[in-house]
């Protein structure tokens, strides 16, 4: 299970990269639709492409953290359950 | 490799010859070639359209696991390989959902969650590694012609409305969910956390999730679809489709299915944690 565990974690590198693009990509849609109805001159949606890129990067590594931690507890746990069969 | 396997090769391998000589005969040129690249056949019911190729092939798809599901109805005490490697793979998921899922009221059904849509996107996958019947459409979404064996099936993954459906549904799932492990205010209160100012992030992350775990199976074998044909056609379909439809239908395929099902555990979980 670990080495399966292993491979997973690669995933967390796509996740953060498909985390960023659809915040982006979320605030970027809204942003548009808010510009499109209202001034109509492009400034709300660029502003709302800068929102994206933060509120992304924010998630991602909120993401990222709480991947890391509970890899980390599930790494211990196994530690400690291989370190019990060895003194058995 | 015992004489049957080697019989089933030679006739694969002889069709595949076949399927190369009638293919070369009517090798389209450059510029009508690529003129259908990426365009789908729809159908249009009033302000309702669809791509039927999509509905035909997941047709194809639940039969072929019901059909699977049929024949390992009858589980024996001692495996064979069929039902081993069955039990390894639910095994698996069964450990992967209960290290990640922290309710263990909540792990069945995530498991199950998790499995079936696991099985469908992976036979959805598989489906892009076999040269089928092709159906091809134009700018309009009108069916120009139907190709036999010109390039692989279309798999239901390549397109966006299947992906969406299954993101959608994780999403509503999760916070089903979380409403039920946490209670309703504590759940609303989770939209508010670290503190109220983060609002629209937390809002804009959550809404975020289907988007991208629709969008990253869709580009995946969408993506590995377009490059085969590409591939294909420059090459003339001589040999190398083999290992192209291999790589992107049974390679990428797996590691997406595997992927997008994770993502469904992870999701599940975030919202129960």
């Amino acid at each position: 299970m670990k080495g399966f565990r292993d491979f997973v974690k690669f995933n967390l590198i796509t996740a953060f990269g498909a985390t960023v693009v659809a915040n982006i990509a979320v605030v970027g849609f809204i942003g548009w639709l808010i510009d499109r109805y209202t001034f109509n001159n492009k400034v709300i949606f660029i502003i709302s492409l800068f929102l994206g890129t933060v509120s992304g990067v924010y998630n991602g590594i909120r993401e990222l953290l709480k991947e890391a931690e509970r890899y980390e507890k599930l790494d211990r746990k196994d530690d400690n359950d291989n370190d019990d069969s060895d003194s058995s | 490799m015992s004489r049957k396997d080697k019989i089933f090769l030679a006739v694969v391998f002889g069709a595949y010859t076949m399927a190369w000589i009638i293919n070369l005969k009517y090798i389209p040129p450059v510029g009508e070639a690529f003129k259908t690249l990426g365009h789908r056949w729809v159908v249009s019911l009033g302000s309702f359209s669809f791509n039927p190729v999509t509905i035909i092939n997941a047709s194809i798809v639940f039969l072929v696991i019901l059909w699977f599901a049929l024949s390992v109805r009858d589980l024996k005490l001692i495996p064979d390989r069929k039902q081993s490697i069955l039990e390894w793979l639910f095994n698996t998921f069964y450990e992967m959902v209960e290290d990640t899922v922290p309710d263990p009221k909540f792990v069945r059904p995530t498991f199950v969650i998790a499995m079936t849509v696991f099985i469908f996107v992976w036979t959805s996958n598989m489906l892009a590694s076999f040269p089928g019947v092709v159906f091809v459409g134009w700018e309009n979404g009108k069916l120009t012609e139907i190709g036999l064996f010109t390039d692989t099936w279309q798999a239901p993954t390549a397109d966006l409305n299947t992906n969406l459906t299954y993101a959608l549904m994780v999403f509503v799932i999760s916070h089903a969910f979380a409403i039920k492990a946490k209670g309703f205010k504590a759940w609303l209160k989770s939209w508010f956390e670290p503190n109220a100012i983060m609002m629209p992030m937390n809002l804009i992350g959550e809404l975020a999730k289907p988007i991208s775990h629709s969008l990253r199976l869709f580009g995946n074998i969408a993506g590995g679809a377009i490059l085969t044909y590409i591939f294909t056609y420059m090459i003339k379909y001589f040999l190398l489709p083999v290992f192209l439809w291999g790589f992107f239908g049974i390679f990428v395929g797996t590691i997406q299915a595997l992927v997008f099902s994770i993502l469904v555990i992870a999701y599940i979980s975030a919202q129960l944690t």
